[in-house]
């Protein structure tokens, strides 16, 4: 473990709650827009997301912070593989639900893993419609 | 009053409004889950600015402290208690909004459901 390494694992843990401050704000407005205009915008979806999160805490940590954005909430975890499914309000695709957790994960797995945060895995299951193939 | 006091004052009330959005959106929203992630919008953003307008109001270090603990305990238990309520709601079956898209776990629920049951129902500690 290098100095480098360990400097960017401290920034990752200050970073995470600025990042989920700002997740939560712009989640609560979207949301809240949405209850307040009329009509309704919303494309709801159950999204089967693979987790690179290996540990009970990561995982706990990972369904949680899913929860505590507005608009997506986790219906179920697995552990082993680390899988979560999510409600996503705004789910225009399946790939915008997937990108969206494992951003939320990079910034978590940076704060958790001082070895840095491994690549995001291609979601090659899925075709363009969210189908299985 | 100062100009400290008047944004802790903008951030309860701002605070308060949320929680009347959370409200209506109880109304509004069109299922279970969607209801849920209303909710936070109560839980977690509005008490959140709460919590920050009281610090802003009486600031000093022990009230840091105090504040900065309810807002982080406040904040994991109302996303257990989400994540909770939205699953129970999921395995008895609550309805979805018609415009839902797509479901990956009915997709798993139709496959076998024998020894490893549920995928959300699994555990780290039943081996597998």
């Amino acid at each position: 473990m290098t100095v480098k390494s360990v400097l960017k694992w401290i920034l990752g843990i200050l970073w995470l709650p600025v990042y989920l401050a700002y997740d939560l704000a712009v989640g609560s407005l979207r949301v809240g827009w949405e209850i307040l205009t009329p009509g309704s915008q919303i494309s709801p979806a159950f999204v089967e997301v693979a987790l690179r999160c290996r540990t009970d805490f990561e995982i706990s940590m990972m369904a949680n912070l899913v929860s505590l954005t507005p608009g997506s909430l986790t219906v179920a975890a697995r552990h082993d593989p680390a899988t979560v499914w999510v409600h996503a309000m705004y789910a225009s695709s399946h790939e915008s639900i997937v990108r969206y957790v494992h951003t939320i994960e990079d910034h978590l797995l940076r704060a958790t893993r001082p070895e840095g945060v491994p690549p995001r895995p291609e979601d090659l299951e899925r075709d363009e419609g969210g189908q299985r193939r | 009053m100062n100009t400290v006091e008047l944004v802790g004052d903008l951030l309860m009330l701002a605070g308060a409004l949320a929680f009347l959005v959370g409200a209506l959106g109880m109304m509004r929203l069109p299922d279970l889950y969607s209801r849920l992630s209303g909710v936070t919008i109560s839980g977690a953003f509005g008490t959140a600015l709460i919590l920050i307008g009281l610090l802003l109001h009486q600031p000093s270090w022990p009230n840091l402290l105090k504040i900065s603990l309810a807002l982080v305990i406040q904040l994991a238990t109302t996303a257990v208690g989400g994540s909770a309520m939205a699953r129970a709601g999921y395995l008895t079956g609550s309805p979805q909004a018609e415009a839902t898209l797509f479901d990956d776990l009915a997709v798993e629920e139709g496959q076998e459901l024998d020894a490893e049951g549920h995928p959300g129902q699994s555990r780290p500690d039943n081996g597998s």
